[in-house]
Protein backbone atom coordinates (compact mmCIF):
# COMPACT_ATOMS: atom_id res chain seq x y z
CA UNK A 1 0.00 0.00 0.00
CA UNK A 2 2.85 2.32 0.93
CA UNK A 3 4.27 1.67 -2.53
CA UNK A 4 1.07 2.75 -4.28
CA UNK A 5 0.85 5.80 -2.03
CA UNK A 6 4.43 6.73 -2.83
CA UNK A 7 3.78 6.31 -6.55
CA UNK A 8 0.72 8.58 -6.35
CA UNK A 9 2.70 11.24 -4.47
CA UNK A 10 5.55 11.06 -7.00
CA UNK A 11 3.13 11.23 -9.94
CA UNK A 12 1.34 14.29 -8.60
CA UNK A 13 4.61 15.93 -7.56
CA UNK A 14 5.68 15.84 -11.17
CA UNK A 15 2.46 17.38 -12.45
CA UNK A 16 1.70 19.99 -9.80
CA UNK A 17 3.82 22.95 -8.75
CA UNK A 18 5.24 23.73 -5.35
CA UNK A 19 2.81 26.65 -5.21
CA UNK A 20 -0.05 24.16 -5.48
CA UNK A 21 1.22 21.96 -2.65
CA UNK A 22 1.79 24.89 -0.33
CA UNK A 23 -0.96 27.23 -1.48
CA UNK A 24 -3.86 24.86 -1.98
CA UNK A 25 -3.14 21.32 -0.80
CA UNK A 26 -1.75 22.14 2.65
CA UNK A 27 -4.77 24.21 3.83
CA UNK A 28 -7.19 21.57 2.49
CA UNK A 29 -5.31 18.72 4.19
CA UNK A 30 -5.13 20.57 7.52
CA UNK A 31 -8.82 21.53 7.30
CA UNK A 32 -9.78 17.90 6.63
CA UNK A 33 -7.67 16.59 9.51
CA UNK A 34 -9.10 19.15 11.94
CA UNK A 35 -12.63 18.40 10.79
CA UNK A 36 -12.10 14.70 11.44
CA UNK A 37 -10.78 15.45 14.91
CA UNK A 38 -13.69 17.76 15.70
CA UNK A 39 -16.16 15.21 14.33
CA UNK A 40 -15.03 12.90 17.08
CA UNK A 41 -15.69 15.54 19.75
CA UNK A 42 -19.06 16.35 18.19
CA UNK A 43 -20.01 12.67 18.51
CA UNK A 44 -20.53 12.26 14.77
CA UNK A 45 -21.31 8.60 14.09
CA UNK A 46 -18.31 6.69 12.79
CA UNK A 47 -15.77 9.44 13.47
CA UNK A 48 -14.04 7.36 16.16
CA UNK A 49 -13.70 4.42 13.80
CA UNK A 50 -12.37 6.57 10.97
CA UNK A 51 -9.83 8.22 13.29
CA UNK A 52 -8.66 4.83 14.54
CA UNK A 53 -8.38 3.65 10.93
CA UNK A 54 -6.39 6.72 9.90
CA UNK A 55 -3.97 6.25 12.80
CA UNK A 56 -3.49 2.59 11.88
CA UNK A 57 -0.36 1.76 9.82
CA UNK A 58 -2.44 -0.62 7.71
CA UNK A 59 -4.93 2.02 6.60
CA UNK A 60 -5.90 1.01 3.09
CA UNK A 61 -7.69 4.23 2.14
CA UNK A 62 -4.62 6.48 2.40
CA UNK A 63 -3.95 6.64 -1.33
CA UNK A 64 -7.58 7.29 -2.45
CA UNK A 65 -8.07 9.91 0.29
CA UNK A 66 -4.81 11.59 -0.70
CA UNK A 67 -5.93 11.66 -4.32
CA UNK A 68 -9.34 13.02 -3.29
CA UNK A 69 -7.68 15.80 -1.30
CA UNK A 70 -5.55 16.73 -4.32
CA UNK A 71 -8.67 16.89 -6.49
CA UNK A 72 -10.46 19.00 -3.88
CA UNK A 73 -7.48 21.36 -3.57
CA UNK A 74 -7.24 21.56 -7.36
CA UNK A 75 -10.93 22.42 -7.58
CA UNK A 76 -10.65 25.09 -4.89
CA UNK A 77 -7.65 26.73 -6.60
CA UNK A 78 -9.64 28.73 -9.18
CA UNK A 79 -11.91 29.97 -6.38
CA UNK A 80 -9.04 31.64 -4.51
CA UNK A 81 -9.27 34.86 -6.61
CA UNK A 82 -12.99 34.97 -5.79
CA UNK A 83 -12.25 34.55 -2.07
CA UNK A 84 -9.62 37.29 -2.35
CA UNK A 85 -12.10 39.57 -4.11
CA UNK A 86 -14.59 39.03 -1.28
CA UNK A 87 -11.92 39.65 1.35
CA UNK A 88 -10.67 42.85 -0.27
CA UNK A 89 -14.24 44.09 -0.71
CA UNK A 90 -14.56 44.01 -4.50
CA UNK A 91 -17.26 41.33 -4.43
CA UNK A 92 -19.18 42.60 -1.44
CA UNK A 93 -22.63 44.20 -1.73
CA UNK A 94 -22.60 48.01 -1.88
CA UNK A 95 -24.37 48.36 1.46
CA UNK A 96 -21.79 46.20 3.21
CA UNK A 97 -18.96 48.11 1.52
CA UNK A 98 -20.35 51.41 2.76
CA UNK A 99 -20.75 50.07 6.27
CA UNK A 100 -17.27 48.56 6.37
CA UNK A 101 -15.65 51.61 4.82
CA UNK A 102 -16.69 53.79 7.74
CA UNK A 103 -14.05 52.35 10.03
CA UNK A 104 -10.96 52.77 7.77
CA UNK A 105 -12.38 56.14 6.70
CA UNK A 106 -12.44 57.26 10.33
CA UNK A 107 -8.93 55.87 10.75
CA UNK A 108 -7.78 57.84 7.74
CA UNK A 109 -9.39 61.03 9.02
CA UNK A 110 -7.73 60.55 12.39
CA UNK A 111 -4.38 59.81 10.74
CA UNK A 112 -4.73 62.92 8.57
CA UNK A 113 -5.51 65.09 11.62
CA UNK A 114 -2.56 63.71 13.51
CA UNK A 115 -0.30 64.15 10.48
CA UNK A 116 -1.44 67.76 10.07
CA UNK A 117 -0.88 68.43 13.76
CA UNK A 118 2.59 66.93 13.55
CA UNK A 119 3.30 69.01 10.44
CA UNK A 120 2.14 72.22 12.13
CA UNK A 121 4.21 71.44 15.20
CA UNK A 122 7.28 70.79 13.06
CA UNK A 123 6.72 74.05 11.17
CA UNK A 124 6.32 76.06 14.39
CA UNK A 125 9.40 74.38 15.90
CA UNK A 126 11.44 75.20 12.78
CA UNK A 127 10.38 78.85 12.87
CA UNK A 128 11.04 79.11 16.59
CA UNK A 129 14.49 77.50 16.28
CA UNK A 130 15.50 79.93 13.53
CA UNK A 131 14.06 82.86 15.45
CA UNK A 132 15.76 81.83 18.70
CA UNK A 133 19.22 81.63 17.11
CA UNK A 134 19.01 85.11 15.57
CA UNK A 135 17.15 86.64 18.51
CA UNK A 136 19.56 85.36 21.16
CA UNK A 137 22.58 86.51 19.10
CA UNK A 138 21.01 89.95 18.76
CA UNK A 139 20.12 90.13 22.47
CA UNK A 140 23.61 89.19 23.46
CA UNK A 141 25.12 91.78 21.17
CA UNK A 142 22.68 94.36 22.49
CA UNK A 143 23.57 93.51 26.08
CA UNK A 144 27.28 93.88 25.39
CA UNK A 145 26.74 97.24 23.62
CA UNK A 146 24.44 98.66 26.30
CA UNK A 147 26.94 97.81 29.03
CA UNK A 148 24.17 97.96 31.61
CA UNK A 149 24.49 96.81 35.17
CA UNK A 150 23.99 93.13 35.98
CA UNK A 151 20.51 91.97 36.89
CA UNK A 152 21.03 88.51 38.42
CA UNK A 153 17.28 88.16 39.07
CA UNK A 154 16.69 87.88 35.33
CA UNK A 155 19.39 85.20 35.04
CA UNK A 156 17.70 83.21 37.79
CA UNK A 157 14.31 83.64 36.08
CA UNK A 158 15.83 82.54 32.75
CA UNK A 159 17.44 79.52 34.39
CA UNK A 160 14.05 78.52 35.86
CA UNK A 161 12.33 78.82 32.47
CA UNK A 162 15.07 76.86 30.69
CA UNK A 163 14.98 74.12 33.35
CA UNK A 164 11.21 73.85 32.99
CA UNK A 165 11.51 73.66 29.21
CA UNK A 166 14.28 71.01 29.39
CA UNK A 167 12.17 68.96 31.81
CA UNK A 168 9.47 68.79 29.14
CA UNK A 169 11.81 67.40 26.49
CA UNK A 170 10.67 63.77 26.92
CA UNK A 171 7.25 64.72 25.62
CA UNK A 172 6.12 67.39 23.20
CA UNK A 173 6.86 70.77 24.83
CA UNK A 174 4.22 73.36 23.88
CA UNK A 175 5.44 76.12 21.55
CA UNK A 176 4.48 78.70 24.22
CA UNK A 177 6.74 77.02 26.74
CA UNK A 178 9.69 77.06 24.34
CA UNK A 179 8.97 80.67 23.45
CA UNK A 180 8.87 81.59 27.14
CA UNK A 181 12.30 80.00 27.68
CA UNK A 182 13.77 81.83 24.68
CA UNK A 183 12.25 85.15 25.81
CA UNK A 184 13.54 84.72 29.37
CA UNK A 185 17.08 83.91 28.16
CA UNK A 186 16.89 86.91 25.75
CA UNK A 187 15.80 89.24 28.58
CA UNK A 188 18.70 88.05 30.73
CA UNK A 189 21.16 88.51 27.87
CA UNK A 190 19.99 92.04 27.07
CA UNK A 191 20.93 93.35 30.51
CA UNK A 192 23.69 91.02 31.63
CA UNK A 193 25.91 90.46 28.61
CA UNK A 194 28.23 93.36 29.48
CA UNK A 195 29.76 91.13 32.12
CA UNK A 196 29.69 87.74 30.48
CA UNK A 197 29.46 84.91 32.90
CA UNK A 198 29.62 81.21 32.01
CA UNK A 199 26.05 80.76 33.16
CA UNK A 200 24.79 82.91 30.27
CA UNK A 201 26.64 80.71 27.75
CA UNK A 202 25.19 77.66 29.46
CA UNK A 203 21.70 79.16 29.18
CA UNK A 204 22.09 79.85 25.47
CA UNK A 205 23.52 76.38 24.81
CA UNK A 206 20.82 74.76 26.93
CA UNK A 207 17.92 76.44 25.20
CA UNK A 208 19.33 75.99 21.67
CA UNK A 209 20.22 72.31 22.24
CA UNK A 210 16.75 71.80 23.69
CA UNK A 211 15.17 73.39 20.62
CA UNK A 212 17.28 71.22 18.30
CA UNK A 213 16.18 68.13 20.14
CA UNK A 214 12.53 69.17 19.96
CA UNK A 215 12.95 69.82 16.25
CA UNK A 216 14.53 66.38 15.65
CA UNK A 217 11.73 64.72 17.60
CA UNK A 218 9.18 66.70 15.59
CA UNK A 219 10.78 65.55 12.32
CA UNK A 220 10.65 61.91 13.46
CA UNK A 221 7.05 62.30 14.66
CA UNK A 222 6.07 63.90 11.37
CA UNK A 223 7.62 61.02 9.42
CA UNK A 224 5.85 58.44 11.59
CA UNK A 225 2.48 60.13 11.18
CA UNK A 226 3.06 60.47 7.43
CA UNK A 227 3.90 56.77 7.21
CA UNK A 228 0.72 55.86 9.09
CA UNK A 229 -1.34 58.10 6.85
CA UNK A 230 0.24 56.66 3.70
CA UNK A 231 -0.69 53.14 4.79
CA UNK A 232 -4.21 53.94 3.62
CA UNK A 233 -4.87 54.82 -0.02
CA UNK A 234 -6.75 58.04 -0.88
CA UNK A 235 -9.72 55.97 -2.11
CA UNK A 236 -10.02 54.00 1.09
CA UNK A 237 -11.28 50.40 0.74
CA UNK A 238 -13.69 48.58 3.07
CA UNK A 239 -11.11 46.11 4.37
CA UNK A 240 -7.47 46.10 5.37
CA UNK A 241 -6.76 43.54 2.64
CA UNK A 242 -8.39 45.83 0.08
CA UNK A 243 -6.25 48.75 1.17
CA UNK A 244 -3.10 46.62 0.95
CA UNK A 245 -4.10 45.54 -2.57
CA UNK A 246 -4.84 49.07 -3.76
CA UNK A 247 -1.54 50.37 -2.39
CA UNK A 248 0.35 47.53 -4.08
CA UNK A 249 -1.38 47.98 -7.40
CA UNK A 250 -1.23 51.75 -7.43
CA UNK A 251 2.51 51.74 -8.16
CA UNK A 252 2.29 50.93 -11.88
CA UNK A 253 -0.26 53.73 -12.35
CA UNK A 254 1.75 56.27 -10.35
CA UNK A 255 5.05 55.39 -12.00
CA UNK A 256 4.15 54.57 -15.62
CA UNK A 257 0.51 55.51 -16.05
CA UNK A 258 -0.62 51.93 -16.63
CA UNK A 259 -3.21 50.07 -14.63
CA UNK A 260 -1.98 47.05 -12.70
CA UNK A 261 -4.62 44.69 -14.08
CA UNK A 262 -3.48 45.56 -17.60
CA UNK A 263 0.26 45.19 -17.21
CA UNK A 264 0.57 42.44 -14.60
CA UNK A 265 -0.70 39.46 -16.66
CA UNK A 266 1.36 40.60 -19.66
CA UNK A 267 4.53 41.10 -17.64
CA UNK A 268 4.24 37.58 -16.27
CA UNK A 269 4.16 36.22 -19.81
CA UNK A 270 7.53 37.74 -20.74
CA UNK A 271 9.47 36.60 -17.67
CA UNK A 272 11.90 33.84 -18.67
CA UNK A 273 11.34 30.61 -16.74
CA UNK A 274 14.87 30.54 -15.38
CA UNK A 275 14.75 34.15 -14.19
CA UNK A 276 14.85 34.51 -10.37
CA UNK A 277 11.86 36.86 -10.62
CA UNK A 278 9.64 33.94 -11.68
CA UNK A 279 10.57 32.08 -8.51
CA UNK A 280 9.97 35.18 -6.39
CA UNK A 281 6.54 35.64 -7.92
CA UNK A 282 5.68 31.97 -7.36
CA UNK A 283 6.82 32.11 -3.72
CA UNK A 284 4.92 35.34 -3.00
CA UNK A 285 1.78 34.15 -4.78
CA UNK A 286 1.76 30.74 -3.10
CA UNK A 287 2.05 32.45 0.30
CA UNK A 288 -0.81 34.80 -0.61
CA UNK A 289 -2.97 31.89 -1.87
CA UNK A 290 -2.13 29.81 1.20
CA UNK A 291 -3.15 32.68 3.49
CA UNK A 292 -6.43 33.35 1.63
CA UNK A 293 -7.46 29.69 1.48
CA UNK A 294 -6.47 29.08 5.10
CA UNK A 295 -8.49 32.11 6.19
CA UNK A 296 -11.59 30.97 4.29
CA UNK A 297 -11.30 27.39 5.54
CA UNK A 298 -10.71 28.56 9.14
CA UNK A 299 -13.89 30.62 9.07
CA UNK A 300 -15.71 27.67 7.49
CA UNK A 301 -14.33 25.34 10.16
CA UNK A 302 -15.66 27.56 12.93
CA UNK A 303 -19.01 28.10 11.20
CA UNK A 304 -19.54 24.35 10.84
CA UNK A 305 -18.10 22.92 14.01
CA UNK A 306 -18.99 25.46 16.69
CA UNK A 307 -22.76 24.85 16.32
CA UNK A 308 -22.20 21.10 15.99
CA UNK A 309 -20.03 20.97 19.10
CA UNK A 310 -22.63 23.00 21.01
CA UNK A 311 -25.47 20.76 19.89
CA UNK A 312 -23.77 17.35 20.05
CA UNK A 313 -20.54 17.71 22.04
CA UNK A 314 -20.11 16.06 25.40
CA UNK A 315 -17.45 18.37 26.76
CA UNK A 316 -17.04 22.12 26.93
CA UNK A 317 -13.27 21.94 26.33
CA UNK A 318 -13.19 21.48 22.51
CA UNK A 319 -16.05 23.98 22.13
CA UNK A 320 -14.25 26.62 24.17
CA UNK A 321 -10.89 25.84 22.55
CA UNK A 322 -12.40 26.39 19.10
CA UNK A 323 -14.55 29.32 20.24
CA UNK A 324 -11.67 31.23 21.84
CA UNK A 325 -8.72 30.02 19.78
CA UNK A 326 -10.59 30.21 16.46
CA UNK A 327 -11.05 34.00 16.27
CA UNK A 328 -7.45 34.56 17.41
CA UNK A 329 -6.20 32.24 14.68
CA UNK A 330 -8.48 33.87 12.09
CA UNK A 331 -7.13 37.31 13.07
CA UNK A 332 -3.58 36.04 12.74
CA UNK A 333 -4.26 34.57 9.31
CA UNK A 334 -6.08 37.74 8.26
CA UNK A 335 -2.93 39.70 9.06
CA UNK A 336 -0.96 37.10 7.11
CA UNK A 337 -3.22 37.75 4.11
CA UNK A 338 -2.56 41.50 4.42
CA UNK A 339 1.20 41.03 4.74
CA UNK A 340 1.35 38.49 1.92
CA UNK A 341 -0.61 40.91 -0.29
CA UNK A 342 1.92 43.65 0.48
CA UNK A 343 4.78 41.22 -0.14
CA UNK A 344 3.30 40.17 -3.50
CA UNK A 345 2.86 43.85 -4.36
CA UNK A 346 6.51 44.56 -3.62
CA UNK A 347 7.62 41.70 -5.86
CA UNK A 348 5.23 42.94 -8.56
CA UNK A 349 6.73 46.44 -8.46
CA UNK A 350 10.20 45.11 -9.11
CA UNK A 351 9.00 42.81 -11.85
CA UNK A 352 7.07 45.60 -13.60
CA UNK A 353 10.12 47.87 -13.39
CA UNK A 354 12.31 45.19 -14.89
CA UNK A 355 10.12 43.63 -17.59
CA UNK A 356 7.72 46.33 -18.81
CA UNK A 357 9.87 47.10 -21.88
CA UNK A 358 9.83 43.39 -22.74
CA UNK A 359 6.03 43.67 -22.88
CA UNK A 360 6.36 46.50 -25.40
CA UNK A 361 8.83 44.39 -27.36
CA UNK A 362 6.39 41.49 -27.33
CA UNK A 363 3.68 43.81 -28.65
CA UNK A 364 6.02 45.09 -31.41
CA UNK A 365 6.06 48.61 -30.02
CA UNK A 366 9.22 50.68 -30.16
CA UNK A 367 10.57 51.42 -26.66
CA UNK A 368 9.82 55.04 -25.75
CA UNK A 369 12.58 57.58 -25.26
CA UNK A 370 11.00 59.36 -22.29
CA UNK A 371 8.75 58.59 -19.37
CA UNK A 372 5.96 60.76 -20.71
CA UNK A 373 6.16 58.96 -24.07
CA UNK A 374 5.94 55.66 -22.22
CA UNK A 375 2.91 56.85 -20.30
CA UNK A 376 1.22 57.78 -23.57
CA UNK A 377 1.90 54.34 -25.03
CA UNK A 378 0.45 52.56 -21.99
CA UNK A 379 -2.56 54.86 -21.97
CA UNK A 380 -3.19 54.08 -25.64
CA UNK A 381 -2.81 50.33 -25.14
CA UNK A 382 -5.06 50.34 -22.09
CA UNK A 383 -7.67 52.30 -24.02
CA UNK A 384 -7.57 49.77 -26.86
CA UNK A 385 -7.91 46.91 -24.41
CA UNK A 386 -10.91 48.49 -22.71
CA UNK A 387 -12.59 49.29 -26.04
CA UNK A 388 -12.28 53.08 -25.86
CA UNK A 389 -12.15 55.20 -29.02
CA UNK A 390 -8.60 55.97 -30.11
CA UNK A 391 -7.63 59.47 -31.16
CA UNK A 392 -4.17 58.47 -32.38
CA UNK A 393 -2.94 55.29 -33.99
CA UNK A 394 -0.34 52.99 -32.45
CA UNK A 395 2.85 52.59 -34.47
CA UNK A 396 4.34 49.08 -34.63
CA UNK A 397 8.05 48.51 -34.51
CA UNK A 398 9.12 47.21 -37.95
CA UNK A 399 12.72 46.46 -37.01
CA UNK A 400 13.70 42.76 -37.02
CA UNK A 401 13.69 41.10 -33.57
CA UNK B 1 -20.46 51.02 20.56
CA UNK B 2 -19.07 50.24 17.09
CA UNK B 3 -20.34 47.46 14.83
CA UNK B 4 -17.19 45.50 15.60
CA UNK B 5 -17.85 45.85 19.31
CA UNK B 6 -21.44 44.69 18.88
CA UNK B 7 -20.34 41.69 16.82
CA UNK B 8 -17.71 40.76 19.43
CA UNK B 9 -20.32 41.07 22.19
CA UNK B 10 -22.80 38.91 20.25
CA UNK B 11 -20.10 36.30 19.68
CA UNK B 12 -19.19 36.20 23.39
CA UNK B 13 -22.87 35.82 24.32
CA UNK B 14 -23.28 33.00 21.77
CA UNK B 15 -20.17 31.29 23.14
CA UNK B 16 -21.45 31.54 26.71
CA UNK B 17 -24.84 30.15 25.65
CA UNK B 18 -23.08 27.29 23.86
CA UNK B 19 -21.11 26.39 26.99
CA UNK B 20 -24.26 26.61 29.12
CA UNK B 21 -26.12 24.38 26.66
CA UNK B 22 -23.36 21.73 26.61
CA UNK B 23 -23.19 21.74 30.42
CA UNK B 24 -26.96 21.41 30.81
CA UNK B 25 -27.38 18.78 28.11
CA UNK B 26 -24.62 16.52 29.41
CA UNK B 27 -25.32 17.09 33.11
CA UNK B 28 -21.78 18.30 33.54
CA UNK B 29 -22.64 20.01 36.81
CA UNK B 30 -22.59 16.62 38.55
CA UNK B 31 -19.25 15.85 40.10
CA UNK B 32 -17.45 12.78 38.79
CA UNK B 33 -15.50 10.37 40.96
CA UNK B 34 -12.80 7.86 40.08
CA UNK B 35 -11.72 4.60 41.74
CA UNK B 36 -8.51 4.95 43.72
CA UNK B 37 -7.88 1.18 43.47
CA UNK B 38 -9.23 -1.81 41.53
CA UNK B 39 -12.81 -2.42 42.68
CA UNK B 40 -14.49 -5.85 42.42
CA UNK B 41 -18.12 -6.57 41.58
CA UNK B 42 -20.26 -6.07 44.70
CA UNK B 43 -17.47 -4.39 46.60
CA UNK B 44 -18.95 -2.33 49.40
CA UNK B 45 -17.43 1.15 48.99
CA UNK B 46 -15.51 2.52 51.92
CA UNK B 47 -13.76 5.77 52.66
CA UNK B 48 -10.76 6.13 50.37
CA UNK B 49 -12.07 3.80 47.63
CA UNK B 50 -12.99 6.77 45.42
CA UNK B 51 -11.96 10.39 45.00
CA UNK B 52 -13.22 13.39 43.00
CA UNK B 53 -12.01 13.28 39.37
CA UNK B 54 -9.39 15.79 38.25
CA UNK B 55 -11.53 16.90 35.30
CA UNK B 56 -14.16 18.37 37.65
CA UNK B 57 -11.96 21.47 37.70
CA UNK B 58 -12.72 22.18 34.05
CA UNK B 59 -16.39 21.22 34.28
CA UNK B 60 -17.32 24.07 36.63
CA UNK B 61 -19.21 21.63 38.86
CA UNK B 62 -21.16 22.81 41.86
CA UNK B 63 -19.51 20.33 44.21
CA UNK B 64 -22.26 17.72 44.65
CA UNK B 65 -22.64 14.86 45.39
CA UNK B 66 -20.24 14.31 48.25
CA UNK B 67 -17.92 11.29 48.18
CA UNK B 68 -19.47 10.16 51.50
CA UNK B 69 -22.68 9.35 49.64
CA UNK B 70 -20.88 6.39 48.05
CA UNK B 71 -19.89 4.80 51.38
CA UNK B 72 -21.82 1.59 52.08
CA UNK B 73 -23.02 1.25 48.48
CA UNK B 74 -22.07 -1.64 46.17
CA UNK B 75 -20.26 -1.46 42.84
CA UNK B 76 -22.35 -2.94 40.02
CA UNK B 77 -19.36 -4.22 38.04
CA UNK B 78 -15.59 -4.56 38.34
CA UNK B 79 -13.76 -1.24 37.93
CA UNK B 80 -10.04 -0.72 37.30
CA UNK B 81 -8.14 1.92 39.23
CA UNK B 82 -8.76 5.38 37.75
CA UNK B 83 -12.08 4.49 36.11
CA UNK B 84 -14.95 6.97 36.55
CA UNK B 85 -17.76 6.01 38.90
CA UNK B 86 -21.14 7.69 39.24
CA UNK B 87 -23.67 7.25 42.00
CA UNK B 88 -26.07 5.70 39.51
CA UNK B 89 -23.53 2.94 38.83
CA UNK B 90 -23.68 1.77 42.46
CA UNK B 91 -26.46 0.03 44.40
CA UNK B 92 -27.72 -0.19 47.93
CA UNK B 93 -27.67 -4.03 47.86
CA UNK B 94 -25.11 -6.43 46.34
CA UNK B 95 -25.96 -8.19 43.12
CA UNK B 96 -25.61 -11.81 44.28
CA UNK B 97 -25.77 -14.91 42.09
CA UNK B 98 -25.24 -18.57 42.98
CA UNK B 99 -23.32 -20.83 40.62
CA UNK B 100 -24.98 -24.25 40.07
CA UNK B 101 -23.52 -26.77 42.52
CA UNK B 102 -22.53 -24.05 44.94
CA UNK B 103 -24.15 -22.74 48.06
CA UNK B 104 -24.08 -19.26 49.48
CA UNK B 105 -22.96 -19.06 53.07
CA UNK B 106 -23.52 -16.07 55.28
CA UNK B 107 -20.67 -15.88 57.75
CA UNK B 108 -20.38 -13.59 60.73
CA UNK B 109 -17.86 -10.80 60.21
CA UNK B 110 -16.80 -8.64 63.14
CA UNK B 111 -16.76 -4.91 62.43
CA UNK B 112 -13.10 -4.83 63.28
CA UNK B 113 -12.38 -7.18 60.34
CA UNK B 114 -14.80 -5.52 57.88
CA UNK B 115 -12.21 -3.01 56.81
CA UNK B 116 -9.91 -5.76 55.51
CA UNK B 117 -12.52 -8.04 53.91
CA UNK B 118 -14.67 -7.10 50.95
CA UNK B 119 -15.97 -8.58 47.70
CA UNK B 120 -13.19 -10.51 46.00
CA UNK B 121 -11.18 -11.09 49.20
CA UNK B 122 -9.97 -14.66 49.76
CA UNK B 123 -10.73 -16.12 53.14
CA UNK B 124 -10.41 -19.35 55.09
CA UNK B 125 -13.50 -20.36 57.06
CA UNK B 126 -12.16 -22.94 59.44
CA UNK B 127 -8.91 -23.00 61.32
CA UNK B 128 -8.69 -26.75 60.76
CA UNK B 129 -9.52 -26.63 57.09
CA UNK B 130 -7.03 -24.92 54.75
CA UNK B 131 -9.54 -24.52 51.91
CA UNK B 132 -9.82 -20.91 50.70
CA UNK B 133 -12.96 -19.24 49.31
CA UNK B 134 -13.77 -15.90 47.71
CA UNK B 135 -16.05 -13.42 49.44
CA UNK B 136 -18.94 -12.38 47.20
CA UNK B 137 -19.94 -9.37 49.26
CA UNK B 138 -20.13 -8.12 52.80
CA UNK B 139 -23.25 -6.82 54.50
CA UNK B 140 -23.02 -4.27 57.29
CA UNK B 141 -26.14 -2.94 59.08
CA UNK B 142 -26.38 0.81 59.65
CA UNK B 143 -26.28 0.23 63.39
CA UNK B 144 -22.59 0.34 64.16
CA UNK B 145 -23.07 -1.91 67.20
CA UNK B 146 -24.32 -4.77 65.01
CA UNK B 147 -21.78 -7.15 63.44
CA UNK B 148 -21.32 -7.46 59.67
CA UNK B 149 -21.74 -10.60 57.56
CA UNK B 150 -19.70 -11.97 54.68
CA UNK B 151 -21.46 -13.67 51.77
CA UNK B 152 -19.27 -16.55 50.63
CA UNK B 153 -19.74 -18.86 47.70
CA UNK B 154 -18.90 -22.47 48.57
CA UNK B 155 -19.02 -25.58 46.38
CA UNK B 156 -21.69 -27.93 47.79
CA UNK B 157 -19.25 -30.83 48.62
CA UNK B 158 -17.20 -28.51 50.81
CA UNK B 159 -20.05 -27.29 52.95
CA UNK B 160 -19.84 -29.82 55.80
CA UNK B 161 -16.08 -29.89 56.04
CA UNK B 162 -15.63 -26.13 56.06
CA UNK B 163 -18.41 -25.25 58.45
CA UNK B 164 -17.88 -28.06 60.96
CA UNK B 165 -15.23 -26.35 63.01
CA UNK B 166 -17.12 -23.07 63.37
CA UNK B 167 -16.63 -20.00 61.30
CA UNK B 168 -13.32 -18.21 61.84
CA UNK B 169 -12.65 -15.97 58.85
CA UNK B 170 -9.04 -15.45 57.98
CA UNK B 171 -7.81 -13.40 55.01
CA UNK B 172 -5.66 -15.32 52.53
CA UNK B 173 -3.66 -14.38 49.47
CA UNK B 174 -5.65 -13.88 46.27
CA UNK B 175 -3.69 -16.58 44.45
CA UNK B 176 -5.03 -19.19 46.88
CA UNK B 177 -8.65 -18.35 46.02
CA UNK B 178 -10.84 -21.01 44.46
Amino acid sequence: MAGIFGQIVTAFQGILTRAFWFGYFLPVAVFTALSLLLAQYAAIAGADTVLAEVASPTWTWAAPVFAALIVLAYALGPLVPLFRAILDGRRLPERVINQLRRYPQAMQDRARDQMNKAGDYLKDTNVLTLFARSQLSADRARGVTAATADQPALIVAAQTEVDRFLAELNGEPPIASMQAAVDAVGAALRVNSAVLVPILDALITGVLNGLDRVRNNAVALNERRLEIYNKLPPDVQPTEIGNARILSERYSWNAYGVKFEFIWPRVQMVIPENDPSAQRIEAARSLADFAVLTLVLSVLLMAIWLPLLALRGKSTVPFLALGIGGPLFVRFIYQLVVESQISLGEVARGVIDKFRFDVLKLLHIKPPATLSAEREIWAALSAVASGEVQTADIVWDQSPP
Amino acid sequence: MTIRGLLALAYCIALTLGVWWIVQRNDLTTMDFVATRDLALNQMLQKGDIQAAAWNRIKSVEGTPNADQFIGRYVRGPLPKGAALRLEATDTVPNLAVVPGHLTLLSSLPRSMAAGINAGTCVRLNSQDQTVFRVQAILCPLNVAAECSAVIDIPAPNVNATTAGGAALAVMAATDCK
